[in-house]
């Protein structure tokens, strides 16, 4: 069978309207997370080519409007600020090339602040606590260049108490390896530079382990394939440099069949409902996986490659 | 979004799709706004605002920030309230709480409270009731086996039993705690039983181990009777479904004890397998022959090859024989095998083979 084509234009024309829904329900029930929907809209269109499909100054504008007087920012101006919406606000910015519309000190000041002896991080000060939240800082901080504010190798023993006896990670010591887990646990060991101190090709085979017949990934043994993975294990894969232990061919075929080839995004699996976090991830795997007519990606800060290369200027990153 | 059908509406249905959600938008808008207001306002912690967060937490558990205040009004509450008081509210935070998990069992944010509602115990004169929350996740876990907030939530739980059980260190607290190991293993058994496939369990079960052979097995088993019994157990589900992962995953960990070096620092963590270099290769050598039988039965299945390979070299490692041309060969020929029944794969086999 031939692959579909990859329906560029109804992807763009479905980020661009994401904010249009007013009428529906789904739009207010998930206010909580709009900052992270701006930046996974934002990387998908620039993966696409399409940076521009969405007002550049209206995005900042709503970006600072997320802000508090800490430094930290929230999903949606009123809401709470918390690490992972924090992190979206510096990645949006940092594409936009709009750095310098905020006090970085002071939001680097909250990201360090979240920081426990034991090298965790907290999500806010409500004590919410695992890897993720490690991999948001080391992101953030990685992009906005003051990794010198945290204890770089609390984190690190923190991250490697994570790992498992089948090669994987937990989000939280003692947890169950974890496709997404592995994704910020490898992530943080690639931004501290420390891969080579685990054992690279047991987490491999792990994650090869995630292909399904139909191509798709999953995110642990025995659960179903979610375009999300083809993120969240393939990134990983390419961090070891181990992309070619699963079927490039299967897998963007399963991705493609994730699209919605009527009003554009793509969806967990074929024939169901889409969402931008997924329209994300089927983007960027497809980016990763080779596919002509889309910008490449860096797999550690998900972040279109020519963006990293602008902000991190001749630095040595991951 | 997860597991949602996608539906395409024609133009009537979405309208009326739409008027129907005018409504609700309505009041969800109008409750967020009253909320966001009184947070601001000159008295943000009073009864009325905890009730609205409940209508409002009820109806999307997801607002993060609004669990946040419910937790401030609690805390302002808490200063004015008798123990007796707060504990009263404090079971009802978790009566809620159970609410809000029964439609949403993966909502981060509803479990991070519960934590939250626990830690509260600590500053009150009652001890948090622990033991029945064990009861909770056996709930929770009995509606979805994989559900790893719950796995989590259970190894916290444990923590904190051992914690407030063990605080006197007499035989019949040590009694207790590993009575609870017992109690755990078994409850991995059962799962595992229920469903040869559920990870999640083998996981748990992997991880008592130590704390199981710590404890000492106070004479009513011998270690090397509990690893007869759990390669029985992992023999029984390899034959049933050759194809299932999770069984071979926890086999290759068990006897990853074999060649595992110990790292300079560590404390000695004791293991399943035996010490003894002949009877750990007496013991490699059994399970390749059992797993040679069933790879002979069942030519075209992936993991007995996979395992195989596996511990072959794990065998030529501990013989110190690693320039065993016939054994090379042996695992030539069974990556050439996984590479035609295993294509996905085809890239870390070719690997394997250079590695050889």
């Amino acid at each position: 069978m031939a692959d579909p084509k990859f329906l560029l234009e109804k992807h763009v024309k479905y980020i661009q309207e994401l904010d249009t829904h007013k009428d529906d329900l789904q739009y207010w029930l998930t206010e909580h997370l709009r900052l992270s929907g701006v930046y996974w809209g934002l990387t998908a269109l620039d993966l696409m080519g399409w940076r521009d499909a969405l007002p550049r100054e209206e995005m900042i504008d709503f970006v600072l409007g997320c802000r508090h007087d800490n430094g930290g920012f929230g999903a949606q101006k009123g809401h709470d600020p918390h690490l992972l919406y924090t992190l979206s606000a510096v990645q949006v910015l940092v594409i936009q090339d709009a750095l310098d519309r905020i006090d970085i000190e002071k939001t680097v000041q909250y990201i360090a602040s979240l920081q426990l002896p034991n090298g965790a991080f907290t999500g806010d000060n409500w004590g919410e606590t695992d890897a993720r939240f490690v991999y948001t800082a080391f992101n953030a901080l990685s992009l906005l260049n003051r990794l010198d504010a945290i204890d770089i190798d609390a984190s690190i023993q923190y991250i490697l108490s994570c790992h498992n006896f089948d090669g994987g990670f937990g989000f939280a010591p003692g947890d169950e390896s974890h496709g997404g887990a592995a994704f910020v646990c490898l992530g943080t060991l690639a931004i501290a530079q420390k891969l080579h101190i685990i054992v690279t090709d047991q987490c491999a085979s792990w994650l090869s382990e995630r292909q399904l017949p139909n191509g798709g990934l999953n995110g642990r043994p025995e659960k179903l394939e979610d375009v999300c993975y083809s993120w969240w294990d393939l990134s990983s894969l390419s961090i070891l440099g181990r992309m070619d232990w699963i079927s490039r061919e299967k897998l963007m075929e399963f991705i493609l069949l994730c699209q919605d080839p009527e009003g554009g995004g793509f969806s967990d699996r074929p024939g169901n409902m889409v969402d931008v976090f997924h329209t994300l991830f089927g983007v960027a795997g497809l980016s990763l996986l080779g596919m002509e007519g889309l910008q490449e990606v860096d797999p550690v800060y998900c972040m279109p490659k020519k963006v990293m290369e602008r902000v991190m200027k001749g630095r040595q990153y991951s | 979004m997860h597991g949602i059908k996608r539906v395409h509406l024609s133009a009537e249905a979405l309208a009326k799709k739409k008027e129907a959600e005018h409504r609700k938008i309505q009041d969800y808008t109008t409750l967020c706004t009253t909320l966001s207001t009184l947070r601001t306002s000159s008295t943000p912690h009073t009864s009325e605002a905890l009730d609205l967060t409940t209508t409002l937490l009820t109806y999307n558990p997801e607002y993060y920030s609004i669990w946040n205040y419910r937790r401030e009004i609690l805390l302002t509450l808490f200063t004015e309230w008798t123990d007796s008081k707060i504990v009263k509210q404090l079971e009802k935070e978790m009566r809620f709480g159970e609410g809000c998990l029964r439609t949403h069992p993966k909502v981060y944010w509803i479990w991070n409270h519960r934590g939250w509602v626990f830690a509260q115990y600590s500053a009150s004169a009652e001890d948090a009731p622990w033991r029945r929350e064990l009861g909770l996740v056996d709930a929770m876990l009995g509606l979805d086996p994989r559900n790893f907030h719950g796995w989590n939530y259970r190894r916290t739980v444990l923590r904190h039993i051992a914690v407030a059980e063990g605080k006197d260190k007499g035989p019949e607290e040590r009694e207790k705690g590993s009575r609870l190991e017992q109690e755990e293993w078994a409850y991995t058994t059962t799962h595992i039983q229920k469903n040869f496939s559920n990870f999640s369990a083998w996981h748990h079960r992997a991880s008592l181990i130590p704390k199981l052979l710590s404890r000492g097995t106070q004479g009513h088993t011998s270690k090397e009777e509990v690893l007869a019994k759990e390669l029985d157990l992992l023999h029984q589900a390899i034959y049933t479904d050759p194809a299932d992962s999770s069984c071979w995953i926890y086999h290759q960990f068990l006897l990853s004890s074999l060649t595992k070096k110990p790292v300079e620092g560590d404390k000695d963590e004791p293991v399943l397998t035996p010490t003894d270099l002949g009877e750990k290769i007496g013991l490699l050598r059994a399970e390749i022959g059992v797993i040679q039988e069933l790879s002979g039965m069942e030519p075209e299945e992936k993991w007995p090859l996979l395992s195989l390979v596996h511990y072959k070299k794990m065998l030529a490692e501990l013989s110190e024989d690693n320039d065993d041309e016939g054994g090379k060969e042996e695992v030539r020929e069974m990556l050439r095998r996984l590479k035609e029944i295993d294509p996905l794969r085809r890239g870390r086999y070719e690997t394997w083979e250079k590695e050889l």
